[in-house]
């Protein structure tokens, strides 16, 4: 259950970080639109997201781990993310093939998903959530499952992305976030316990002699661990 | 995105719905093929296929969308972020209804090979819009509720679930108490005759019945894939879920019936001497077999007593008159192990049986009475050149006073039935009328 849990997302990659149980994916549920708080408001360039499909174009959107229809051609399963999102119909190919191109899978586009590698399914579910143009693109765990080389290719897509427009991320992985995000929101017991810069959790934390990890490591794990740790 | 591709299965591969409807013609052929064997296709016979044939194809047919629908929306699939309230149920309708398009078609493509034989050899009549009606409806509804189920489960289990459960509802409609369902799914286990044709009233019942459904089905897809969101989902999914519950509480307090008598009744007739023979205008093409059979049969015996037979598809009223004989042509295929095969066999059979042993059944009739009616029975159709029927009919155990009647001439025959036609119309023949 989340209570009171209230962030801003801006420009960059934003990090929602917490431990498994923490709520993350529910925040994400609530941002996009597919569960509705009892209270509050997800605002994103002033339009309420439950105002409607508008609203909703508004937002990117790549779940955890998704499944893509093994039998669609990359190019239609993004061409019909285009068109359930309503790009305009003559608009439809040219905004795939940059999606595509800006997921390196341009070369992929006239194969079928299912003879995709887990990496390059991950590229192509990046490119159905940004080819209406989002003002925001939100990802829940993206690089869970993916090889460290694959892992590595998603993360420099996830950068290009964060230096276009606002990308939230949600992930459980400290790796990911110190490669990637500029801001991080620590979530943990329904509760916002942190938002600010990367470096800046590991400066009021400082922490812990002699525990293995980076500063931010520690220090995350030291505000995780007096909420009472992981679930 | 072009209409055509959507309507072709995109974003999936666009052969897959085509490849669907070819596999329905195939089934929609298969099941009524054998028709293609009777003695001619009539009209009537050709519309009820459209939906009485649907059990078997119609259930491959949901089994198949399920199938689809698993396959196009799988769990946690990007293009799931739009399956919201306000979207949702369009989509999956707009998917629904192209694959459902296609299964229609590929029924009428199944069916064209007995409309065109129809279209050879039936003399009156034509495709029933009713019947078209109820089985597009029947098969939309059973393609949505298998896609949308597909899209709500997502395991490839549904498939084959779905095909049996649709296979099982269907044959409910089969047993009296349960024929209400008939109402609302396609199939109706009705033997269909040229007399009937299916009530209009109900016809649209089925339609709206078929409507709701369809919107029930996609309002569970989407209420299934966004869990996250159940009270804004939930709420047409109840409204159509209290609709459909309606409905079925309405079709079951209604019972009507199903078919009505198609009016005006075309008929044909002509003369055979003193005996005139009226058939439904669908059935002209047995008018010259039925002809040489009543006159065959009247030489051998029944010419007395035979004034008027009448195709029961054709007649306006319900128990024979005085001298009159009802048949009811079933054009077949038969089993040709049936004791009445053909057409000639079923004229001279029912034609007999109502002139010798027609108020058998009525109180004060005796089992000596009927036992030397069917003698007689058996005798005319000997004469007349029948008989394995011949055989069929005669008793067990014959009396011995009726012995007589087996090795009378035909002559003889008409004399005897001349002298007691009314004991024999009345089933009171006995020992002692005997010669």
């Amino acid at each position: 259950m989340l209570t009171g849990a209230s962030c801003t997302v801006g420009q960059g990659v934003t990090a929602l970080l917490g431990p498994n149980g923490a709520g993350k994916t529910t925040l994400i549920k609530c941002v996009v639109g597919l569960a509705r708080p009892d209270e509050g408001r997800v605002v994103i360039d002033g339009r309420d997201v439950s105002d409607g499909k508008a609203a909703q174009a508004l937002i990117g959107y790549v779940p955890q781990t998704p499944s893509l229809p093994g039998l669609a051609k990359v190019r239609d399963l993004v061409a019909y993310a285009a068109w359930l999102s309503g790009v305009d119909a003559a608009r439809t190919d040219e905004a795939v093939k940059v999606a595509l191109d800006k997921m390196r899978a341009l070369d992929l586009g006239s194969r079928r998903i299912r003879t995709l590698s887990g990496g390059q399914r991950q590229r192509v579910a990046l490119a159905t959530g940004i080819v209406h143009d989002p003002r925001i693109v939100i990802l829940d765990e993206p690089t869970v499952g993916l090889d460290p080389g694959q892992r590595l290719k998603v993360r420099e897509m996830i950068r290009h992305l964060g230096a276009e427009r606002p990308v939230l991320l949600s992930t459980h992985l400290t790796e990911d976030v110190e490669h990637l995000a500029d801001t991080v929101a620590v979530l943990a017991e329904g509760k916002i316990r942190y938002q600010g810069p990367l470096v800046g959790l590991a400066t009021t934390r400082p922490s812990v002699d002699g525990r293995p990890g980076s500063p931010f490591e520690c220090a995350y794990d030291d505000l995780i661990m007096s909420f009472g740790g992981a679930e | 995105m072009s209409r055509l591709r959507l309507l072709l299965g995109w974003p999936g591969p666009l052969w897959v719905f085509p490849a669907a409807a070819g596999l329905m013609a195939a089934g929609s052929f298969v099941a009524t093929r054998s028709m293609l064997a009777a003695d001619y296709v009539t009209w009537a016979a050709v519309s009820a296929a459209w939906h009485e044939q649907l059990w078997i194809p119609g259930s491959v047919a949901a089994a198949a969308a399920a199938a689809l629908g698993a396959a196009y929306f799988p769990n946690s699939s990007p293009v799931a972020l739009p399956l919201r309230p306000k979207v949702g149920e369009g989509l999956f309708l707009t998917h629904g209804l192209s694959l459902a398009f296609w299964l229609c078609l590929g029924h009428a493509v199944g069916l064209a090979p007995i409309e065109i034989a129809a279209a050879r050899q039936a003399t009156a009549g034509a495709l029933a819009l009713q019947d078209v009606m109820v089985g597009v409806a029947g098969l939309v509804t059973l393609t949505l509720i298998g896609f949308c189920l597909g899209v709500a489960i997502r395991h490839w289990v549904i498939a084959p679930a779905v095909g049996l459960l649709a296979f099982a509802i269907m044959g409910l409609p089969n047993t009296s108490l349960l024929t209400p369902i008939g109402l609302i799914l396609p199939v109706r286990q009705f033997v269909t005759t040229p007399r009937f044709e299916l009530n209009p009233t109900t016809t649209i019942f089925a339609v709206v019945a078929s409507t709701a459904i369809c919107l029930l089905a996609a309002s569970l897809a989407c209420w299934a894939r966004s869990r996250g969101s159940v009270r804004s989902t939930g709420r047409p999914l109840l409204t159509w879920l209290a609709a459909v519950a309606a409905l079925t509480a309405i079709a079951f307090a209604w019972r009507p019936e199903l078919y009505v008598v198609d009016r005006p009744v075309a008929q044909t007739c002509q003369q055979v001497e003193e005996t005139k023979v009226c058939l439904h205008a669908a059935n002209a093409p047995a008018m010259a077999r039925t002809v040489n059979v009543v006159g065959r049969l009247r030489d051998a015996g029944l010419a007395p007593v035979l004034h008027r037979v009448t195709d029961f598809a054709a007649s306006d009223h319900d128990t024979p008159r005085p001298g009159e004989a009802f048949v009811e042509l079933d054009p077949g295929p038969l089993d040709r192990r049936f004791v009445a095969a053909t057409i000639p066999d079923q004229v001279a059979f029912l034609v007999s049986e109502a002139m010798t042993l027609g108020t058998c059944s009525q109180p004060g009739r005796t089992i000596e009475g009927r036992d030397i009616a069917a003698v007689l029975q058996g005798r005319v159709l000997q004469l007349a050149g029948f008989d394995q029927l011949a055989n069929t009919v005669a008793p067990a155990q014959p009396p011995p006073a009726a012995q007589k009647l087996t090795t009378m001439n035909a002559e003889q025959l008409i004399e005897f039935v001349q002298t007691n036609q009314q004991l024999i119309r009345s089933c009171l023949l006995s020992p002692a009328s005997l010669p």
